[in-house]
């Protein structure tokens, strides 16, 4: 190598300690955290007993589960493999549209069951699901349910 | 080295290097394969092959970036940099399967062409999380991907030394492309903080080992030579010399490595015709002055290539007194015939004593 380019190399290399460890701590700042789990399901979770809302569209099916001891539970049962593979779900109050606002609840991706804990009292505050395509940045379905 | 352009010129280390290659690259799929299918046996043969090629890739990127600066720090390495572009071939091809799966995945269900949806699906530039981060990693593809069709001699040799290592630095570009289209797409939307783990372990052994390497570098190019006398400067004492092997001195723009074989010494540019490669970092084989890098060869009394190979470098006038080597850092023209210094009896002696 001749000197010039050893003299290039550790100038990219300098610019690149700095500018690397500040992508990572911006990004890892910017990530948007989930209600209570991880995004990725985990395989253990179980259905809660008692079914307070239930919404069926052709290729999923979407319940709000119940039990005395534990929070709520979204049920999102994805009986086909859904055409937009990069999806979210997102928690917001009846009439929000907005996502940046909303809550993260969890990511869905090939065909089964996932089980999302909730925060909110879903009786009382009438929750709306959004399932959101994060690649395109578009809503892909907006799922309200209601008493 | 060859007279002629071939597709490769296979020889027993690069069959083994690459077999290893490719031993590497199934295991690893297949463990990770193996792995997720445990884990999540709902996943969809796209998100799996999108997943395993994307990690494969960024792993064989970290490999191959550490290789130039593993070899500066320790010779040892230096096996592992004769066949690096077979392994950047290779990265490049599991990364355009982890590119063209993504936007078949992502990009082909719509009414529009999936490189204009790739581009226009998300234009939030001014957002951190939501950045469309997916648009680095195509231009991190690109890069690859020219550096991949260009990786022959053929091409080395057409477009000049210079042009070729310019356009082969854009690596680094693609690595930080590469890095921030992890951090702002897959950790994004992943709380597994093993993703982010990995990756700072690996950009920061990275970094260090580039720093490290530049810096013992720089400070080799900075000794000063202050012992001059006529033209000469003295660089060291023959005995630090040891047989078939070098020495390197930077005594002006450029370093200069005096080889002792044969019971002379012979000072020639450090710089190999091919690849830059540090001829002062090699040996004498079969007589002939040999780069550490791809083998190339180069005669130590007049710095030709031995024919039918026509590649020549500088030589430099060398004399040894009182076992002190003196080398003038003019150059004579490239493939200029030198007598070289003669060890004498009474300097072997002091060798030994």
């Amino acid at each position: 190598m001749i000197r010039p380019l050893r003299r290039r190399h550790l100038q990219i290399w300098s610019a690149l300690c700095v500018l690397i460890p500040a992508g990572i701590v911006t990004a890892w700042f910017s990530i948007k955290r989930p209600l209570h789990n991880g995004v990725l399901q985990p395989a253990a979770a179980q259905a809660l007993p008692n079914i307070i809302f239930s919404v069926e569209q052709k290729d999923y099916v979407v319940r709000l589960r119940s039990s005395d001891t534990l929070p709520e539970q979204l049920e999102w049962i994805n009986k086909n493999i859904l055409t937009v593979p990069s999806a979210v779900i997102y928690e917001t109050v009846a009439g929000g549209e907005d996502v940046k606002s909303a809550d993260l609840i969890g990511r869905i991706e090939a065909k089964g069951n996932y089980y999302f804990p909730l925060q909110r009292n879903s009786i009382k505050e009438k929750p709306k699901f959004i399932l959101y395509d994060f690649i395109h940045e578009e809503i892909i379905d907006s799922l309200n349910f209601r008493p | 080295m060859s007279a002629s352009y071939q597709a490769v010129l296979w020889n027993r280390q690069k069959k083994h290097y690459d077999w290893l290659i490719f031993a590497f690259c199934t295991t690893y799929l297949a463990v990770f394969t193996s792995v997720t299918l445990v884990y999540n046996p709902q996943v969809t043969f796209e998100t799996l092959l999108i997943r395993s090629t994307s990690t494969l890739a960024l792993l064989l990127l970290h490999v191959i970036l550490s290789i130039g600066p593993l070899t500066r720090i320790n010779k040892k390495f230096f096996p592992l940099l004769y066949n690096r572009r077979h392994l950047g071939v290779t990265m490049f091809c599991i990364a355009a399967v982890h590119g063209l799966f993504s936007i078949l995945q992502f990009h082909t269900l719509g009414n529009v062409n999936p490189i204009v949806s790739l581009f226009t699906s998300n234009t939030r530039f001014d957002s951190v999380s939501a950045f469309p981060f997916q648009a680095l990693g195509f231009f991190a593809l690109v890069i690859f991907f020219l550096m991949a069709i260009t990786s022959h001699d053929f091409w080395l040799h057409n477009l000049s030394p210079k042009v070729w290592k310019t356009l082969h630095m854009f690596v680094y570009l693609a690595y930080f492309l590469v890095v921030m289209h992890v951090l702002l797409g897959v950790i994004q939307y992943e709380t597994n903080p093993v993703f982010v783990i990995i990756l700072v372990l690996g950009s920061g052994a990275l970094i260090t080992l580039h720093l490290v390497a530049g810096f013992q570098e720089t400070k080799k190019d900075n000794i000063k030579f202050h012992l001059q006398r006529e033209s000469f400067v003295m660089v060291c004492d023959v005995n630090d010399i040891e047989e078939d092997r070098a020495k390197m001195f930077c005594l002006d723009k450029e370093r200069i490595a005096v080889y002792k074989t044969d019971g002379k010494l012979f000072a020639v540019s450090n710089v190999c015709k091919h690849q830059n490669g540090p001829l002062g970092e090699g040996k004498v084989i079969d007589g002939c002055i040999t780069c550490p890098w791809h083998g190339y060869q180069y005669l130590p009394h007049n710095g030709q290539s031995p024919p039918p190979f026509k590649e020549r470098i500088s030589t430099y006038d060398v004399k040894i007194e009182e076992s002190k080597v003196w080398v003038n850092p003019v150059p004579y023209p490239e493939g200029t015939e030198r007598p070289g210094a003669i060890i004498t009896i009474n300097q072997k002696e002091e060798m030994f004593v």
